[in-house]
């Protein structure tokens, strides 16, 4: 079994209420190093929000998020995703008056251009800098199958493309931990398996993949370790084999 | 008698409170089309700079029993009341900015346009200070050629035509770095700039500053070439017509945003004039038909031409691998 590795993600007793409902109450989860980690459970469990938590989007009102052995609860996303760790969304977020290169480029980190005063006073290291992340997008696009769509307005993709590129942005920030959010919901089998083996190749090259999924073949034969949400607390966890048999889960999600 | 052509002198009118507009549409559009911020204060930024300018530049206006003077006698050069208009106005903007700019769209606009208002009030009401009702007088003009004053306003267009070239030069620069690039990343989707990484609160609050800044500097010029400023010429509805400019020329392109303000302005400039040639009874209502005209072609231009006369460029890149 592939989990065995220290945990890159943790989450203690993780609290997030909005108004009178427990999204999360008193989560704690840990993802090991190296493994695609499976987060599933019923509609409403609170996948999503500690999702919302974990990548910083939502400071949560209780317990602490560790990631790479640092707090990180109550940093902000930016902050994050410098330390190595990014999220995509389940509904695609494309930027859709720009084109598929500017929304990659846009996601990679360290550019100097991004700040004005290094922009005009270190010109020539900037524009190598853009180089550099041009050429990273381009063969990421390459990888992924979308580079003959480079100059195309993000919001011109299908829904299926939409996804992909969601995912390849998110690779442009060089992420050693993914958070991906449904990531073959909604998407055509073919493009389906096409995601899924770019999955298990990041893995293979050593990153972390911690995705929400409903379809439980994909979870259940793509993932190395299983964690089950319900009522916004975890529930069980387990390689796919024992979390099918767990009466709990079965009970509370999987159905007979 | 001045050595100038009438025709010269008239081109000089319309360029600069053309090129004025044009100004206020560009700092707009780095808020609007660029970041997706919508201010609705423009007419505050607008006043800021140019009561800034006026005071620095007029001579000493002692109280009268006609006039309440002003604040003042500093009587400084226009390059030195420009870059005061721009200072004072971006600092305006950075004030109002930290507090409501981490509110929602829609309550951002609201806070923006109560601004407007309560600067038109203080600059109403401070009367020692601003004049108050009358405002400030007596604003003189770079390029002073004695006994000509015609040679003076065309010299003035002169010096705002470069004013506005510059401005435009220097936004299609920042605009082209990667700093534009967040920008427009904010416009299209916020939450989602925001989890790819970016400081959205620091990239929305200097495009903010530098459209108020260049709303000041709009001001000092439009002080300078009036002479006078008063609460009246910043009625907070104005802000709306820098907005038809604005989507009229293409929001997002700052060369399109000029063009729409000197369409827009010609059009005002035609009608006034037209005016004069009308029956009485017609020109006494053509204030309402022209305003309801630009009510027409905003609803026009929102339903059959939303992106305005020039869209916003797109950026294409050309490989840099050989694959």
């Amino acid at each position: 079994m592939r989990a065995n590795g220290e945990p890159i993600l943790r989450a203690e007793g993780v609290v997030k209420r909005f108004g009178g409902i427990r999204a999360l109450d008193g989560c704690s989860v840990e993802v090991r190093r190296g493994t695609i980690t499976g987060l599933i459970g019923p509609n409403g469990a609170g996948k999503s929000t500690l999702f919302n938590v974990v990548s910083g989007l939502y400071v949560p009102d209780r317990g602490s998020v560790f990631f790479d052995s640092r707090r990180v609860d109550g940093l902000p996303p930016y902050a994050l995703v410098r330390m190595g760790l990014v999220k995509t969304f389940q509904i695609p977020r494309e930027l859709r008056n720009l084109t598929v290169m500017e929304n990659l480029l846009l996601s990679a980190k360290s550019i100097p251009g991004e700040s004005l005063p290094r922009f005009v006073f270190q010109y020539r290291a900037g524009r190598r800098r853009e180089r550099e992340i041009q050429a990273k997008a381009e063969e990421l696009l390459e990888f992924v199958g979308l580079y003959r769509l480079r100059d195309e307005y993000a919001k011109n993709l299908s829904a299926g493309q939409k996804k992909l590129l969601e995912l390849t942005r998110a690779l442009m920030s060089d992420p050693s931990l993914i958070l991906l959010d449904e990531p073959v919901a909604g998407v055509n089998p073919t493009l389906a398996a096409r995601i899924l083996d770019l999955v298990s190749t990041l893995r293979d090259q050593g990153r972390t993949i911690f995705l929400i999924e409903h379809d439980m073949d994909v979870v259940m034969n793509r993932c190395d370790w299983i964690v089950v949400l319900h009522q916004g607390k975890r529930l069980a966890e387990g390689a796919a084999a024992d979390v099918k048999r767990d009466e709990r889960v079965v009970e509370a999600y999987l159905g007979a | 008698m001045s050595a100038v052509p009438a025709y010269l002198v008239e081109l000089a009118n319309f360029l600069i409170p053309a090129a004025i507009f044009a100004l206020l549409a560009l700092g707009l559009n780095i808020q609007w089309g660029h970041t997706g911020l919508f201010n609705g204060g423009v007419a505050a930024f607008f006043g800021i700079g140019a009561y800034t300018a006026a005071i620095l530049m007029s001579p000493f206006s002692p109280a009268t029993r006609f006039y309440p003077g002003h604040l003042g006698g500093f009587s400084q050069s226009f390059p030195v009341a420009a870059i005061g208009a721009m200072v004072v106005a971006g600092l305006a903007g950075l004030l109002i900015a930290i507090p409501v700019l981490r509110l929602r769209a829609d309550y951002f606009a609201i806070s923006t346009l109560a601004l407007a208002e309560i600067v038109r009030l203080t600059l109403t009401n401070a009367r020692s200070w601003t004049g108050g009702a009358q405002g400030v007088i007596l604003i003189p003009r770079p390029f002073v050629v004695p006994g000509d004053y015609p040679l003076s306003t065309v010299y003035l267009a002169g010096l705002v035509a470069l004013i506005l070239l510059l401005a435009l030069w220097l936004l299609e620069f920042l605009g082209s770095a990667p700093w534009g690039r967040v920008l427009r990343g904010i416009r299209e989707d916020e939450e989602a700039t925001l989890a790819l990484g970016k400081n959205v609160y620091s990239f929305r609050l200097q495009a903010f500053v530098i459209g108020c800044v260049l709303m000041g500097l709009a001001g000092a010029v439009f002080a300078t070439y009036r002479g006078f400023v008063a609460p009246t010429q910043f009625d907070p509805a104005a802000t709306f017509t820098i907005y038809v400019m604005v989507i009229l020329g293409g929001s997002g392109n700052n060369k399109g945003v000029i063009i729409g303000s000197f369409l827009f302005y010609a059009f005002d400039w035609i009608s006034v004039r037209v005016d004069d040639k009308l029956p009485d009874e017609l020109a006494l209502r053509m204030p309402y038909i022209r305003l309801m005209l630009i009510g027409a072609l905003l609803v026009a231009l929102v339903v059959y031409r939303p992106e305005g006369l020039f869209r916003e460029r797109k950026r294409t890149f050309r490989a840099v691998r050989r694959s």
